[in-house]
């Protein structure tokens, strides 16, 4: 249940008080006064800008926020493409990632402070997108990492009984070190495939869902 | 009304901007969103709290009162009393 509904309630209250002790300041000359506008003025403020900000990381997440920059739209089209080559369009249409996180699922480095440092690129890229700077074209900072992948298939039996993944060519240590990479090491070499959006079909129920085609 | 209570009023007001900001982020979800909580709501609410965090300690309570209201004056001495301090006989 998402926390910001809480939080409106919260705010409301707040104001209020603020407002009291807006009108009547005389109020702190007291010592109960003075604790009151501790909580009002600080405590409490604290404590909602701090769950907004959880909120918003959260909200953030989802596949509806990534989707409502239009040089996202390609990307979100490419997840209902009816090709068993097209891996987000696999992930997407399996439900192998939920469909309300599925870009993050996929998108984000699972280490400490990946989160933080996603959503700084993300405010530049909201000034970029602002003023009219950004790519025709959207890239990866860095070559996608195996480790994205292996976060999930690791230690699945239908991904390591897979006979592509028991080819000597392409051994699962190999790939669990990132030695062979997943999406260019021809295997699955297809992620989203915006270039080739013209001349493929579309899955019709995962068009229904998408939050933005 | 003492300068404490000045500051307090428009550390409350800064602050229940920035509540209100934060509240109308909540009302859609894209990176503008974001962007208004962030620079918005953290910024006024951020101010108004040191506002708040600063007059504490630079204005107080008690130098408020002084300084939104004149203190007593003296009680006058008695006429014919010598001016300043008592002089102090030196012990041999």
């Amino acid at each position: 249940m998402p926390s910001w509904p809480f939080l409106l309630v919260l705010i409301a209250l707040t104001v209020a008080e603020l407002v009291n002790l807006a009108v009547t300041p005389g109020m702190t000359r007291g010592p109960g006064g003075r604790v009151f506008a501790f909580l009002v003025l600080f405590l409490i403020p604290g404590l909602v800008l701090s769950g907004g900000a959880t909120a918003h990381l959260e909200r953030s997440k989802t596949t509806k926020f990534c989707l409502s920059c239009h040089t996202m739209t390609p990307y979100g089209k490419s997840l209902a493409v009816d090709d068993k080559e097209f891996l987000a369009a696999q992930h997407y249409q399996n439900h192998r990632v939920p469909h309300d996180h599925a870009c993050y699922t996929c998108h984000t480095d699972y280490a400490m402070f990946g989160d933080v440092k996603s959503k700084l690129r993300g405010l530049r890229h909201v000034l970029a997108y602002y003023s009219g700077s950004s790519p025709d074209t959207v890239k990866l900072y860095s070559p996608y990492k195996n480790r994205e992948c292996l976060h999930c298939h690791a230690g699945s039996r239908s991904f390591e009984e897979s006979p592509g993944h028991q080819d000597p060519q392409t051994p699962l240590d190999a790939i669990e070190e990132g030695t062979v990479s997943c999406l260019e090491g021809g295997c699955h070499d297809v992620a989203h495939g915006v270039d080739e959006l013209a001349d493929v079909g579309f899955w019709r129920p995962a068009l229904k869902e998408l939050p933005r085609e | 009304m003492t300068t404490l209570e000045r500051r307090i009023r428009l550390a409350a007001i800064l602050v229940i901007l920035g509540l209100v900001v934060e509240g109308v982020s909540f009302l859609w979800s894209s990176p503008l969103a974001f962007f208004l909580f962030l620079i918005g709501a953290c910024g006024l609410a951020a101010a108004g709290i040191a506002i708040y965090l600063a007059s504490l300690i630079t204005v107080g309570h008690g130098a408020a009162a002084a300084a939104g209201a004149a203190p007593p004056a003296a009680p006058a001495p008695p006429p014919g009393a010598p001016e300043g301090p008592p002089a102090v006989t030196p012990r041999p």
